[in-house]
């Protein structure tokens, strides 16, 4: 489950940083230096060598990108609810893990219709 | 720069507690730890993978909806925005109903581990497939 959402944000964040144009310098670098570390974590992750402290420093990471992208308000505002309502996910994603982790609940897994 | 470093700290707080036995890929739950209704650990395990996807769905759908948890939390999608989405959430909705009925069927016994698995796998491919294509510019 860690890993979808690493590869979540994998898919999200560089898209999201192609307006560095827009984010500042400041932001900017936060930003960098908030994921410089992570990059070397998740390949460690990726192969498999890796300790449960890198999964925490790497959603750490993540959910730090999160927040600074989230107050960057100078981002089109299309992107923001799209970071908003991604970061709403992923905290629905961990509360539902965690749900299920105190015990079977057969509600959680019932039929959903399609969107029209 | 204050704001972000309390926030992470208490994101990382909260993932901390999130690591303790049984819910943690790498620290995975054994018979004695199973959670009440789990037939064993991988059962757990993958109500617990599925259940993440699920509430992944049903939020990103409140979000397609605009219901009123997604307007609190501003995240409403754009008419533009659900044009693009659409199909995609769709796949995720059919994908995650399939992963669900297989892997009920799993819990009561009715099909083994390995296709209640396949089903998960294809739910989380259709989850990756949303995010990739939600059209974030």
């Amino acid at each position: 489950m860690f890993l979808t959402i690493f590869t979540i944000l994998g898919n999200l964040i560089p898209s999201i940083l192609q307006n560095r144009g827009v984010i500042g310098q400041s932001t900017d670098n936060l930003i960098s230096g908030l994921l410089g570390p992570a990059e070397a974590l998740i390949a460690a992750l990726r192969s498999g060598q890796s300790k449960t402290n890198d999964y925490l420093a790497v959603l750490a990471a993540a959910a730090g990108v999160i927040a600074v992208l989230k107050s960057t308000t100078n981002l089109p505002a299309d992107t923001l609810t799209q970071i908003a309502g991604v970061d709403k996910d992923i905290q629905a994603a961990l509360a539902g893990y965690a749900k299920a982790g105190a015990g079977f609940d057969p509600t959680i897994y019932v039929q959903t219709p399609e969107v029209v | 720069m204050k704001k972000v470093l309390a926030v992470m700290t208490l994101c990382l707080a909260g993932i901390v507690m999130a690591g303790c036995p049984g819910s943690n890929p790498l620290n995975p739950p054994n018979q004695a730890q199973l959670a009440p209704g789990y037939r064993n650990a991988a059962d757990q395990q993958l109500g617990q993978d599925l259940a993440a996807v699920s509430a992944f769905k049903d939020s990103e759908v409140g979000n397609y909806n605009c219901d009123a948890s997604a307007q609190a939390a501003k995240t409403c999608l754009s008419p533009a925005q659900k044009a693009v989405e659409k199909p995609y959430l769709n796949s995720l909705i059919d994908a995650v109903n399939v992963a669900n009925a297989a892997y009920t069927a799993y819990h009561q016994g009715s099909q083994t581990l390995a296709q209640a698995q396949t089903a998960y796998k294809s739910a989380q491919s259709a989850q990756t497939t949303l995010t990739t294509n939600k059209g974030v510019k």
